[in-house]
């Protein structure tokens, strides 16, 4: 009998079904998505911040899903997701996505989310110019997460070489030139000042000296219209930018946006300074360390002309999906709390090198001891709350920002090799407010898409990657 | 009346079936939807569609002045440009990389010892994506990297490879036509094999010398491989380099925007979906019309026949 087919083929059956209710999971725990840009070294943090998540709620999970190598490859996944209302209940949106995400519909502003008691919490806890960046017309939309400061780094040595005070840096535009002139004359490095041709340290510069990018309360009060590129503090800082260029303190790849190539340059000690994120602390400390010279850390030059106001935050922010039921929504406020309790902001700053955005993780790190073995971070946490929370400070808030940086990269790259300032200036000012223009044009006031719409909105982006095959060859 | 191999008369569409839905789900659906979402203006979600007939194509061919909704003024003329540019690229990385490619593929041909070696040595590249060809030479280039150090050894001089507005171009074409040279000399080394002995045996006692016989006699019986690598060399610089221009060149840079890379910056970061398609139709229409072009000139001087 037991070799039977038919038996054998009975019993299989009977077995499965046996087993299947242990292929159930024993628990009906909510799942709410999580997707992100983070990978590596911050990839792994997400990971296990997520897990310990999970591990104390056991009725939510969160699943969590790095949806692109970079910010702007995760932004084009969820607006493709969310036009097909299959959009995560959290989603990672970089700094400059914000007005974007605003503008789009896809996302509930947090703070319909957050019940009084917690709202108040965050504001209280989370330190104002973070909080500035991501409130707009009073509505805090996102919740801050990850974010950076721009900061200077320079090699000790060389410093101690050229005969200068190698415990700290250049506070100011003049003392950065007078310190790149005794280096390059005593030779002590090849070249003085690595940065990349980027629109990102010319908009910290502005935020410093107190101007707005854009008009209307920096885009914050209203739909921003015009931008200020033809301000004197724009001027000031591409005026200072050419000198560092024709005097040959400044060093680049010559490529747009290479923040790899300027790291290399100061890492191989070809130059004596860089300016970068507070978010590559970590990984300039270990190129230092291979490359065996010492680190130093100093706040971001400024203009001493100008009253220094403060830096902009830069880094990501958390919005909560639009469309999903109230339980869900729940789950996610509970997450998004979660992580910014002290505790984990602690561990998150740590495994990633991200400011610690709240008091009380400000607190809890000190009371660790952390910031005097790690004097670096405690440089990076000092700017950030030394900055004053002003409109020009929060940031701009446009939603063509990463068209508009990108112009700017141009007016950097065109000025430095030899254009002139005012009327590069005037030539990108007219360009970035056409891109506002066109951008504010196409937005429409609760028109809706149809599903045929929709569906080509899909279709014609499947058109466009076929017809570009990328690194698939 | 010709048999046919299908006893049933429907069998045959039966089997074809599964191809054609395909097709029609993943490339002429959304080839007719972008037709129709190029007449129209999204909102930078994606959704929201306001028909607008042929404005984008008139914002992307006209380079004059139009005005906006507020009566202000704007310019478009980068696309011509842009436009100009990918079909220099592309003469530039066909007709070198072609011509080169053939060079290669003759001196490959020869009986040397160890030839196999550097026949593979010579066909490697092309297992690279473009992208990270691209990578490879951005570190070469680099202003401080090891090109430059060998440069200024000899030129006492540091160009900027990868800001000049003439010289990254320049990067972009020889780094794709070195990723493709191996694909290029596979073809011609099997199309230079296939040309019989006996027929450049028979040119030479009539007294053709080497020149003669490999452009009078040769040359004309690879034609059918050269004509085949023209148009897979042309879809390659308008497409395929896509991954090397976004690496050496970059969204910012204007001087390596082609025709591709414009699109996907429309696309994915100004999220401008109406103007991304009609790009997408126009470049389409440009890369067919090229090819439709080309098969009519040349298939006429294709000499199939060895």
């Amino acid at each position: 009998m037991f070799r039977n087919r038919l038996f054998i083929f009975t019993m299989f059956v009977v077995l499965t079904i046996a087993a299947s209710p242990a292929a159930v999971p024993a628990h009906a725990a909510l799942e709410i998505t999580f997707w992100h840009a983070m990978g590596g070294t911050n990839g792994k943090a997400v990971a296990s911040l997520v897990d310990a998540f999970n591990a104390s709620h056991p009725d939510i999970h969160v699943t969590q899903q790095l949806k692109g190598a970079s910010y702007n490859e995760e932004l084009n996944n969820v607006i493709a997701a969310m036009q097909q209302k299959q959009g995560p209940n959290v989603a990672q949106i970089f700094d400059l996505g914000s007005a974007f995400a605003k503008d789009s519909g896809f996302f509930t502003p947090v703070q319909t989310l957050l019940s009084a008691d917690q709202l108040k919490q965050i504001q209280g806890d989370v330190v104002p110019p973070v909080l500035s960046y991501f409130t707009v017309n009073g509505t805090l939309n996102s919740l801050p997460w990850n974010n950076s400061n721009p900061l200077l780094y320079y090699n000790k040595e060389m410093f101690t070489a050229a005969g200068l005070d190698p415990a700290k840096g250049p506070t100011t535009w003049q003392d950065l030139e007078a310190d790149c002139a005794k280096i390059i004359a005593s030779s002590a490095a090849p070249n003085c000042l690595s940065l990349q041709i980027y629109g990102w340290p010319f908009e910290q510069w502005m935020a410093l000296q107190g101007q707005e990018f854009a008009n209307n309360g920096n885009g914050r009060a209203g739909l921003a219209t015009q931008t200020n590129l033809t301000s004197d503090a724009a001027k000031n800082i591409l005026t200072f930018w050419k000198d560092m260029a024709v005097k040959k303190y400044w060093i680049s790849t010559g490529k747009i946006e290479d923040g790899t190539g300027a790291k290399q340059i100061f890492a191989s000690k070809q130059a004596a300074m860089l300016i970068d994120s507070t978010g590559s602390l970590g990984g300039l400390t270990q190129n230092a360390s291979d490359a065996g010279f010492t680190l130093g850390e100093g706040f971001m030059p400024a203009n001493a002309d100008v009253q220094r106001v403060g830096v902009i935050v830069g880094g990501a922010s958390l919005w909560a999906g639009a469309g999903h039921s109230d339980d869900e929504n729940k789950a996610t406020v509970t997450f998004m709390m979660w992580l910014l309790a002290p505790e984990q902001m602690a561990l998150w700053h740590q495994g990633t090198g991200y400011l610690p955005i709240t008091k009380s993780a400000q607190k809890l790190l000190t009371d660790q001891g952390w910031f005097t073995k790690n004097p670096g971070q405690k440089v990076a946490v000092d700017q950030l709350n030394a900055g004053q929370a002003t409109t020009a400070t929060a940031g701009g808030f446009m939603g063509p920002f990463p068209q508009i940086r990108t112009l700017v990269d141009q007016a950097i790259q065109a000025v430095t090799s030899g254009a002139d300032v005012n009327a590069t200036l005037t030539d990108t000012k007219a360009k970035a407010d056409q891109a506002l223009a066109d951008y504010n044009s196409r937005l429409t006031s609760g028109a809706a898409g149809t599903a045929a719409a929709t569906m080509s909105a899909t279709m014609s982006g499947t058109m466009s990657t076929t017809m570009a095959p990328t690194a698939a060859k | 009346m010709q048999q046919s191999a299908f006893r049933q008369r429907w069998l045959p569409y039966l089997l074809l079936l599964p191809m054609f839905a395909i097709l029609i789900l993943f490339i002429y659906y959304p080839i007719l939807s972008t037709f129709r979402l190029s007449t129209y203006k999204a909102a930078p979600n994606g959704l929201d569609l306001t028909y607008v007939g042929l404005d984008n194509y008139t914002r992307l061919l006209n380079p004059k002045l139009s005005t906006n909704a507020n009566g202000q003024l704007q310019i478009q003329g980068d696309y011509i440009l842009v436009f100009l540019r990918s079909v220099l690229f592309s003469a530039l990385i066909v007709g070198g990389g072609l011509s080169i490619s053939l060079g290669v593929a003759v001196l490959a041909n020869q009986k040397l010892r160890g030839i196999r070696i550097y026949r593979t040595l010579l066909i490697w590249p092309y297992a690279i994506s473009p992208a990270i060809i691209g990578v490879i030479f951005l570190f070469m280039f680099n202003p401080v990297g090891v090109v430059n150090y060998v440069w200024n050894g000899i030129f006492h001089t540091r160009p900027n490879w990868l800001g000049d507005p003439l010289l990254t171009p320049l990067l972009v074409v020889i780094a794709s036509i070195w990723k493709n040279l191996g694909y290029n000399v596979i073809f011609f080394l099997a199309g230079l094999q296939n040309v019989g002995t006996e027929v450049v045996e028979a040119a030479a006692i009539d007294g053709a010398n080497r020149w003669l016989r490999f452009w009078r006699i040769v040359f004309p019986l690879l034609s059918p491989f050269t004509f085949f690598l023209f148009v897979t060399n042309l879809t390659y610089s308008f497409f395929d380099i896509f991954g090397t221009v976004d690496v050496l060149g970059g969204p910012g840079n204007d001087s390596t925007n082609i025709l591709i890379y414009n699109l996907y910056q429309d696309l994915q970061t100004n999220h401008a979906t109406g103007l991304a398609a009609a790009q997408s139709v126009l470049l389409f229409g440009i890369v067919a019309a090229i090819t439709i072009l080309q098969f009519r000139t040349s298939e006429r001087r294709v000499y199939y026949g060895a």
